[in-house]
């Protein structure tokens, strides 16, 4: 395949112009005309690997999503989008650089190991559902710790009276940000089972998590709603609630409701 | 401001809590409701053992939803000023909810579901199919019913500032709704088809035959697989040796490199291939097996061991190539990369052509959904039959439209998030503006239904607060009106001034704790 020839080469100017991008975003909080820099410098990279996934589309004759190499190529362009859109609304600047990090992994991996290209994706994998539904959860999961490090510090601070009003707000915007991305999550893959195993919701155990996850945030965002004086149930939610998250993420295999999971591949 | 938290402070020393079930309504009713609710399913479980419930099918289904969207809408339009309608669409009421769901879903998430577990308590209560159980269609009812209310107070009447709540609190009525009512008429079959035979039925999963309206003849089943890999297996536990990811290779003819020390070409590699005598060649037969040829060096000794191995089939036997005592090289069964049945379809109008039924890619017929289900693994890509799951489920255009307005939902309160919400609820003039919308009758003093949140603005510390639990908001009306035939008989919970350290979002921070 001549394209993925030229890969090194694309992944180190797109890796570039990125990090030089998330360079000048740091910069311009000192100087702001640098803001224009890191815009420039990000939709270049876009660019560059726009062109590049639509030149291995072409050659292949078919999208680009099939091998676990295809896969990642997708994330290392959506990831630094959702960073991106997330610094511009949010200011969340660090959510921007670990996209870029995340992508730069993605990136190297391919670089590093072309054997991979090939490698076996079993078929109900390989779905144009399967790259969207993972990253829009890799952001959800990303977000929500953060929100969980948020939450132990408001209790901390609260318990020593010291509780300010920023650091709760904090904790609510990263759960709305991150619940929306949870919730999309949770769409695309039930999208995904309709395709790949008939119906799109199964109460699969990893389903299931999935869905106790996303209720368990709930809980959280409407206790804020309604009581925002309730500091600390809610930020013992908040805390709870990344328990039950990481059981979802890991720990649903060694339950014994998961035997038989379609999802224990990963 | 000073003067009010001096007297809430006063309040707050002869509080007595409100008696349960003494409205207005709180937290305390809404989890004793949701405690209830799964007790009474898992008592009806236990008294009346059994496989579980079905899910009510067309018309029935119907009935039961347009109830459950009617119900809300006439207990809104007509006794929305009823301190128990107005309670069953406020977060506290959806709190209780939520938590009864939230348990219901961690047992299923604890115990495994589908097949008995022999334990006879767990097995009676049903937790090993909850999905079928009493206490899980009760307690799903009453968060419909509970969504449902806190949705169309929101929506009737329509403003624009509640999109987002709506295409959030909507949507996921419409998909729960859609989901749970439609399990009643979604039919899935499966059809087991033979080369040259025409299929026109399937069988459910509890066995019954279901006659189709369309019909399937397999011409061929089709697939395609990666290349065999191959690895250095232990004899005495029978187990490929993994230490990293270089201990497991794909076979391809040429390769070199090591595993665990033992270097390794790869002379020659067939993709399907027969035995003849002690070799094997190409061979296109059904059964033919990966065969490859490998050079492989003993890591102590340094001597050459030469010789062939496959994996096999199932008519074919499996070949390893010794190394010395304790280990061999073996090859692994190539996984699928991708399989498919090609068959005829006919429907009632005749037929069709020859069509490609794939994972991932189903086709989609006379309302049915055709997926590739399985095939006979014993034969691998020589399976003789294909299983095909046939899906048939009217109701998912509402679970979609719902899928959607999730999505859009979610791009909501990302983009929006949760300062904007805020500003969309509480401004003060807003705020009279929606209840005297919602309710042109009310008047300032707290009456009925809205009147309960139609705390005079400016005192009001926060609209969430307004619940009827939230007795601070009776308290100051009385105080501020010195009236309350109606609050007098709310003796306080427990009123709490602010300390300023939460609430940003209010100026006046009076909260209950
Ligand atoms: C997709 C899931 C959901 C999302 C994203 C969501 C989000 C929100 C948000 C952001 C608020 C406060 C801001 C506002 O009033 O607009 C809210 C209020 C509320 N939610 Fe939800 N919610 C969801 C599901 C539910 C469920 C399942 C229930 C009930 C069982 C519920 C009941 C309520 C109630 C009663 C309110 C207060 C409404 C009012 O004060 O008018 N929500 N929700």
């Amino acid at each position: 395949m001549m394209t993925w020839s030229i890969f090194p080469a694309i992944a180190l100017t797109t890796g570039g112009l990125w990090a030089a991008s998330v360079a000048a975003m740091y910069v311009s909080i000192r100087k702001p005309r640098a803001e224009v820099l890191a815009h420039l410098l990000f939709w270049t990279g876009m660019l560059v690997l726009t062109l590049f996934i639509m030149s291995l589309w072409s050659s292949l004759e078919r999208p680009p999503m099939r091998t676990l190499g295809e896969t990642r190529l997708w994330y290392a362009f959506f990831i630094p989008l959702i960073g991106y859109l997330t610094w511009r609304r949010w200011e969340l600047r660090w959510v921007m650089s670990y996209s870029m990090l995340m992508a730069f992994v993605f990136l190297g991996i391919n670089v590093m190991n072309p054997e991979i290209h090939d490698r076996a994706l079993m078929p109900a994998l390989q779905s144009p559902w399967f790259v969207p539904h993972v990253i829009v959860y890799m952001f959800a999961y990303a977000l929500l710790g953060v929100s969980a490090i948020v939450a132990v510090k408001a209790l901390w601070d609260d318990h020593r009276g010291l509780l300010k009003p920023g650091t709760l707000h904090l904790a609510d915007n990263m759960v709305y940000i991150g619940f929306a991305f949870l919730t999309l999550g949770l769409v695309f893959g039930a999208i995904w089972g309709k395709e790949a195993w008939g119906h799109y919701w199964n109460w699969d155990p990893k389903e299931v998590w999935a869905l106790l996850t996303w209720v368990v945030y709930l809980a959280y965002m409407h206790i804020r709603a309604h009581r925002p004086g309730l500091v600390k149930p809610a930020m013992w939610t908040l805390a709870l609630a990344f328990v039950v998250l990481l059981i979802c993420w890991f720990g649903v295999n060694y339950l014994p409701s998961a035997q038989g999971s379609v999802h224990t591949y990963s | 401001m000073l003067e009010r938290s001096k007297i809430n402070k006063e309040e707050k020393r002869n509080v007595t809590r409100k008696p349960v079930w003494v409205f207005p309504w709180g937290y305390r009713e809404s989890f004793l409701i949701a405690t209830a609710i799964p007790a009474i399913g898992f008592g009806l479980e236990w008294v009346t053992p059994g496989d579980g419930l079905s899910a009510p099918a067309w018309p029935w289904n119907a009935v039961l939803g347009v109830l459950l969207l009617l119900v809300p809408v006439a207990l809104h339009l007509f006794f929305r000023k009823n301190d128990l309608v107005n309670w069953l669409s406020r977060i506290p009421a959806s709190m209780g909810a939520i938590a009864a769901v939230i348990f219901l879903v961690l047992l299923m998430g604890l115990f495994l579901q589908g097949q008995p577990s022999g334990i006879t308590w767990v097995d009676r209560f049903g937790l090993t199919r909850l999905t079928t159980s009493w206490p899980f269609m009760l307690a799903i009812t009453w968060f419909l019913f509970v969504l449902g209310m806190a949705t169309i107070r929101r929506m009737i009447p329509f403003r624009a500032k509640n999109i987002g709540f709506l295409l959030n609190h909507l949507g996921l009525w419409i998909v729960i709704a859609g989901g749970i009512l439609g399990s009643g008429d979604l039919q899935r079959v499966t059809m087991t088809l033979q080369e040259g035979q025409t299929v026109w039925y399937g069988t459910d999963r509890a066995g019954n035959t279901v006659e189709l309206p369309l019909a399937l003849e397999l011409q061929r089943f089709h697939m395609e697989e990666y290349p065999p890999k191959m690895g250095i297996v232990d004899h005495e536990t029978e187990r490929l040796v993994i230490q990293n990811e270089n201990d497991l290779v794909e076979i391809a003819a040429g390769k070199q490199g090591a595993m665990s020390g033992w270097e390794y070409h790869i002379r020659t590699f067939y993709k399907e291939s027969g035995r003849i005598a002690d070799r094997y060649e190409p061979v296109h037969d059904i059964g033919a097996a990966p065969a490859a040829l490998v050079d492989v060096v003993n890591p102590t000794s340094g001597d050459t061991i030469s010789g062939w191995i496959t994996c096999g089939s199932f008519n074919m036997e499996h070949r390893f190539l010794q190394l010395d005592d304790q280990v061999s090289l073996a090859m692994t069964v190539p996984q699928s990369k991708r399989y498919m049945s090609i068959a005829r379809l006919y429907t009632e109008s005749g037929e069709h052509g020859v069509i490609d039924i794939e994972v991932n890619d189903p086709y989609r017929t006379e309302g049915w959904d055709l997926y590739q289900y399985s095939y006979d693994d014993r034969f691998g890509k020589w399976s003789p039959i294909s299983v095909i799951e046939a899906v048939n489920d009217p109701w998912l255009p509402f679970v979609y439209t719902g899928f959607i307005m999730l999505l859009l939902g979610a791009g909501y309160i990302f983009w929006v998030g949760k300062e904007k919400a805020d500003e969309l609820e509480i401004g003060p003039d807003k705020e009279s503006k929606s209840d005297s919308g919602g309710n042109q009758t009310v008047t300032t003093n707290a009456e009925g239904l809205d009147g309960a949140e139609g705390t005079p603005s400016g005192l009001k510390a926060d609209r969430f607060t307004g619940s009827d639990e939230d007795v601070s908001s009776h308290v100051k009306n009385g105080l501020k009106n010195g009236s309350g035939a109606k609050h007098d008989r709310v003796t306080e919970k427990k009123v709490e001034t602010g300390n300023g350290k939460d609430a940003p979002r209010s100026k006046e921070k009076e909260d209950i704790t």
